[in-house]
């Protein structure tokens, strides 16, 4: 089968990648010929994409239901909470071409893989710090357009708004991804993710669409809202 | 009352209505220039906890962090910036810098944290554990692969690690004496036994090249077994030296392997005693909390003498004592406190005596009718389990 590549109908930036068994979506590749975490990449047309991978991120699994990120455009500066080795941070980074993504990461081993991907890439500005207390890094981050939280702990909704009321501007949107195994081990998913939703709206996120991605990721739940500032 | 904003650019001292009054940088927080601008303010906003904590440090100011007049700074410090201050800079610049700025705090804060010696005991403690592993597996092929030469003696030596040097020292059977045998630690009569048979053995006799690559096999396994021994010597002194009450409390090897647990001396310290108590048995905790069963009641800490010894109906008593007085160790040694593991540790072995005597018999066992709530709910969620 011949392999077709197509911008995905409902987000910018990504494409639906046709003839390679277990690739569905991709990215345009910013640092060509590079890969950052073992990922294929799919020269075509003249271009080179990158395999965005639905199993590693929950970005894309949540594109892959359905989802629509509207502020994920490309001048958008995008605060990450929980980067990680930079997974998903260097396809954010990929998508923002005239944009900034500010990656926050606390633990120490994937925080040196993160450096090294930043030295490669000029829109990513990596932070060492802990997402709990934003005051630690409000030196660095500006305003921004979308805040993305995937950091699996108990407390994850109350550092989330924490965050949003310290740096989103108004209008702008915020995304989360829950683990309920993290949140509680004895309620049922549901329960936890009724919980939360209804944490998330009390504190001013109006939520826009809650999907499932259990598909993709065990127990998890993506919620994404709109900031219209403290209520 | 007035507003310090802070940024990769420096840090903007601000009237109550926005007015710039100074500009500083980041060495400057601890110079006199900039403390005496703050010095007769009553109350400053202040957007950081890095310039807060250096503020609180040197003047009698009130701070505060929490402020929403700043918001509107952080929201647009690229346009305020340029407003208030003339610096003629473009976006993109702008963000080279901040760039900058960020790389270099996160570069500092990751250093500091690899030169932490409790991490490198971690990594130890888990290399220790995986040469184990490979051990056990090469020496139990070391054995079958020497049985075919000479069973009566793998039959007979039971330690993998003598075992190991004997074939690293004489692979060829008949070459073998008493006295290398009984100098290896091997009892006599066993030794006198494998003698007896170094002649007449029931494996096959080889040839020299076959027994030269059984050497090299058994040289790995030597010295797997050494590099263990030197880890764990290493250890042992490490700890004393970074976390000598944890070490008197715990013993340096279950000390050490709490800290691998969770990564870091820091953390253990921070943790609750109750958690302590159960690290390394996460797995049956959840499963208890999620099925309504019963909690376990020790994890790594089991392996400590004083808490596997106890007799069943205790064990979980003394194990909840120990667990405390591990948390207070770590904190003592993460802030460098006194040594008091001795006095701990006598605490500890009181506790131990007091409760043998107070409890010699064990409790009657209750009586359960039928299958219990918990065991049905267990049986219940098996299929949810499962996925």
């Amino acid at each position: 089968m011949e392999i077709e590549i197509k911008p995905a109908k409902k987000q910018q930036g990504v494409f639906r990648v046709q003839g390679i068994p277990g690739v569905l979506l991709a990215t345009v590749n910013a640092t060509p010929s590079l890969s950052v975490y073992g990922e294929r990449l799919i020269p075509y047309k003249g271009k080179e994409y990158r395999e965005f991978s639905h199993k590693r991120s929950k970005i894309a699994s949540s594109i892959l239901v359905g989802l629509k990120i509207p502020y994920l455009k490309p001048n958008a500066k995008v605060l990450y909470l929980g980067a990680s080795t930079g997974t998903t941070v260097s396809h954010v980074s990929d998508l923002l071409t005239k944009g900034v993504v500010y990656a926050v990461e606390f633990a120490p081993r994937p925080m040196r893989d993160l450096l090294e991907l930043a030295s490669l890439r000029k829109n990513i500005v990596p932070i060492h710090d802990d997402a709990r207390y934003p005051e630690n890094y409000s030196d660095i981050v500006d305003g921004v357009d979308f805040v993305f939280c995937d950091v699996a702990q108990p407390n994850q909704s109350e550092l989330f708004i924490k965050n949003i009321q310290t740096f989103l501007k108004k209008g702008g949107g915020a995304m989360i991804a829950i683990k309920s195994r993290s949140i509680s081990q004895s309620k049922t998913p549901e329960q936890v993710f009724d919980e939360q939703q209804k944490y998330l709206n009390k504190n001013g996120l109006e939520i826009e669409r809650s999907v499932s991605i259990s598909k993709y990721h065990k127990e998890h739940q993506v919620f994404l809202g709109k900031w219209f500032g403290k209520k | 009352m007035a507003i310090i904003a802070s940024n990769a650019f420096g840090i903007f001292l601000l009237s109550e209505t926005g007015d710039l009054l100074g500009q500083f940088s980041y060495g400057d927080l601890n110079k006199q220039s900039f403390l005496d601008a703050i010095k007769d303010q009553e109350k400053i906003i202040v957007d950081n906890t890095h310039v807060a904590s250096s503020i609180r440090e040197n003047v009698k100011v009130q701070v505060d962090l929490n402020n929403p007049v700043l918001k509107e700074w952080r929201l647009d410090r690229y346009s305020n910036l340029l407003e208030k201050t003339g610096v003629t800079i473009d976006h993109l610049q702008y963000i080279e810098k901040v760039k900058a700025f960020a790389v270099q705090r996160s570069r500092e804060t990751v250093r500091k944290h690899a030169e932490g010696r409790d991490t490198l005991i971690a990594q130890a403690i888990h290399a220790i554990d995986e040469i184990q592993k490979s051990f056990v597996l090469l020496s139990g092929r070391l054995k079958e692969i020497y049985s075919l030469h000479f069973p009566e003696l793998t039959n007979r030596v039971r330690n993998p690690a003598t075992l190991a040097k004997l074939i690293l020292m004489k692979p060829e059977r008949t070459e073998i004496t008493l006295d290398l045998l009984t100098s290896l630690g091997i009892d006599e009569e066993h030794a006198k036994y494998i003698i007896s048979y170094k002649n007449e053995s029931l494996g096959g006799s080889f040839k020299k090249e076959d027994l030269i690559i059984i050497q090299s096999l058994a040289d790995s396994v030597h010295n797997l077994y050494k590099r263990k021994q030197e880890l764990e010597d290493w250890v042992t002194n490490t700890m004393n030296e970074v976390a000598p009450n944890l070490a008197a409390v715990a013993g340096t090897n279950v000390g050490a392997r709490l800290i691998a647990h969770v990564g870091n001396l820091r953390d253990l310290a921070f943790l609750s005693s109750g958690k302590v108590q159960t690290l390394g048995a996460e797995k049956a905790l959840y499963k208890a909390l999620r099925f309504n069963g019963k909690t376990p009641k020790h994890g790594i800490i089991f392996q400590i003498p004083e808490v596997g010894t106890m007799p069943f109906w205790l064990r979980g008593k003394m194990a909840r004592a120990f667990a405390s007085k591990i948390v207070i160790a770590a904190r003592l040694d993460l802030y460098g406190g006194s040594f008091l593991g001795d006095q701990l540790r006598e605490q500890l072995k009181e506790k131990s005596k007091k409760l043998r005597e107070q409890f010699p018999n064990p409790p009657k066992p209750k009586e359960t009718k039928g299958t219990s709530k918990s065991r049905k709910k267990f049986r219940k969620n098996r299929k949810r389990r499962k996925k």
